[in-house]
């Protein structure tokens, strides 16, 4: 049997240190994901939802009415396969652009 | 919020937030999601094999449904086994869903026959339809949630932040530090029931200055996507889905060395917008002192464009929040270039850190250049007078003050522009 170790002693043997990987390619294209933050009736709010034409009713509620359901639909009828949602509630501050506190 | 589904000695089922112990069974369930309003839950036993008392011949089926709407939200079917390792438990398999952060089954010796009394128990061999609906009452709203970290600290590292409609200042102040932490773009729009006057000033009060924000109006009137008449009310809607939608389709575009061509704003008449039955709001008159007053504010307006092609509502600019006239960095795609060619930097020099100098130089000195040298050829660089006719430059030394442990680099680029202003001279001759 051939000795072959990763680290080599006294003992006649060979030392292989196994494979380096340089066949690796720098991509230029990092992946793309978009993140819509918006006001939804169910979902989670402690990370990112991945939302499909399959799954948007169950994981963000069917809300016809309401604008980021529609903007988020707008995505997916776009031909885009998934979108990541974050859900948030409004009023994180009740301080208004329109209306600066005083 | 941990809620609990208990079958009492008597067959009566319950949902509460807590339990006594006398149950002859229990299933504590802890959701990932909040829940809102309209959502039951049913629960139905199944008995699986004739004239068996063992807890193990007999199944529960869990399904929470919104009642609004009749979209079932999550179902669980599995046998009544409290062992996450046998896969028809209904353990395991609520596990397997992922949608819940924990879920447990209790049983008492006596179950079986709760069960049995229960108005929810299907017998072998009955149709099955037997079950009992529970109300559920919405979740609480978090109120510990940090969302800045939730957005950077995610797997998931977006390139494109949207935030529709938002008038909260705490919101989009979160989300602008959220975009400058991952150096990405961040489109905000503006409410849609507001003038162009408040659109201005809202835009205006904002005044980030800053590059990595863009806002839009949008003041049109459509027909909803679910409408299902052809003359059904129009209403105002979100542009942001439709200009999310369209920057994603145009960055899978990548070329055959992986560069998206983000050198193409989302704006004009190649991105229209799709919705039937478009209009503009009443009131909104787009004349030139209004759009005038929009540019100024830096606000790009959802507006109909007459093209030689016909009308067409689209993006009518594509504007950033950085306060200059002349920089290429109120350009969205300009901005956005800056962006990716920096990130693509960043990315290459943190993956040859820690490796001995001279080669972190040699790698990353070749792995950058090797994508900007991509990035010039798919036109989003472009040759810089600054840069005596280069289109980027870059540097990577050992600093002379940490020789052993730091290293300076220097990276300059000329991004590719947009044209959003034509000066037209035309004579007649005779």
């Amino acid at each position: 049997m051939t000795f072959v170790t990763k680290m080599l002693g006294n003992a006649s043997g060979i030392q292989y240190g196994g494979v380096q990987d340089r066949s690796e390619v720098v991509q230029g294209n990092a992946g793309f994901a978009g993140l819509y933050t918006g006001e939804f009736k169910h979902g989670r709010f402690d990370r990112p939802m991945k939302i499909n034409q399959g799954n948007i009713r169950a994981r963000l509620g069917y809300q016809p009415n309401n604008p980021h359901y529609q903007a988020v639909q707008d995505v997916l009828d776009l031909g885009v396969p998934f979108v990541w949602v974050q859900r948030v509630t409004a009023g994180l501050s009740q301080e208004s652009i329109l209306e600066p506190a005083t | 919020m941990q809620r609990f589904i208990k079958l009492a000695t008597n067959g009566a089922l319950s949902l509460a937030t807590s339990i006594t112990g006398a149950e002859a069974l229990s299933v504590a369930y802890e959701l990932n999601d909040v829940l809102g309003n309209d959502v039951e839950l049913s629960v139905a036993f199944f008995q699986q094999a004739a004239n068996s008392t063992s807890e193990a011949d007999y199944g529960m089926q869990l399904t929470w449904t919104d009642t609004a709407t009749d979209d079932v939200l999550y179902q669980v079917r599995g046998k009544l086994i409290d062992d996450i390792n046998d896969f028809s438990s209904i353990l395991a398999v609520a596990d397997a869903t992922e949608f819940f952060a924990s879920f447990e089954l209790q049983l008492q010796p006596n179950a079986v026959d709760s069960m049995v009394s229960s108005a929810a128990y299907n017998a072998y061999g009955t149709l099955g339809r037997s079950f009992e609906t529970l109300s559920v009452p919405a979740d609480d709203i978090p109120d510990d949630i940090d969302l800045h970290d939730v957005i950077t600290l995610s797997e998931v590292k977006p390139t494109y932040l949207t935030h529709g409609l938002t008038d909260d200042v705490g919101l989009f102040t979160t989300l602008l530090r959220a975009a400058n932490t991952l150096n990405i773009p961040l489109y905000v729009e503006l409410p849609q029931d507001i003038t162009a006057e408040q659109a201005a000033q809202m835009a205006n009060m904002l005044d980030t200055g800053d590059h990595h924000v863009a806002v839009y109006w949008n003041p049109t009137l459509s027909s909803r996507r679910d409408a299902i008449a052809l003359r059904s009310a129009k209403k105002t809607r979100s542009c942001l889905g439709v200009l999310l939608g369209y920057a994603l389709l145009r960055n899978a575009r990548a070329n055959g060395q992986g560069i998206p061509p983000i050198h193409v704003p989302i704006a004009g008449h190649d991105f229209p917008l799709p919705w039937r039955n478009i209009e503009m709001l009443p009131g909104v008159k787009l004349n030139e002192a209004t759009l005038e007053m929009l540019a100024t504010a830096k606000v790009n307006v959802v507006a109909p464009v007459r093209f030689d092609s016909g009308v067409r509502y689209v993006f009518n600019d594509c504007l950033t929040q950085y306060n200059s006239k002349t920089s290429a960095l109120r350009l969205t795609n300009a901005a956005d270039i800056e962006m990716f060619s920096a990130d693509r930097v960043i990315q290459i020099i943190r993956r040859h850190m820690l490796k001995p100098t001279a080669t972190f130089i040699d790698d990353a000195d070749r792995d950058c250049r090797k994508v900007l040298d991509a990035c010039v050829s798919a036109g989003l660089l472009k040759p810089a007078e600054d840069l005596n006719g280069a289109p980027y430059t870059l540097s990577i030394i050992p600093r002379d003050d940490r020789p052993f442990d730091a290293v300076d680099i220097a990276f300059a680029r000329r991004p590719e522009g947009a044209v959003r202003a034509a000066y037209l001279t035309t004579t007649i001759n005779k």
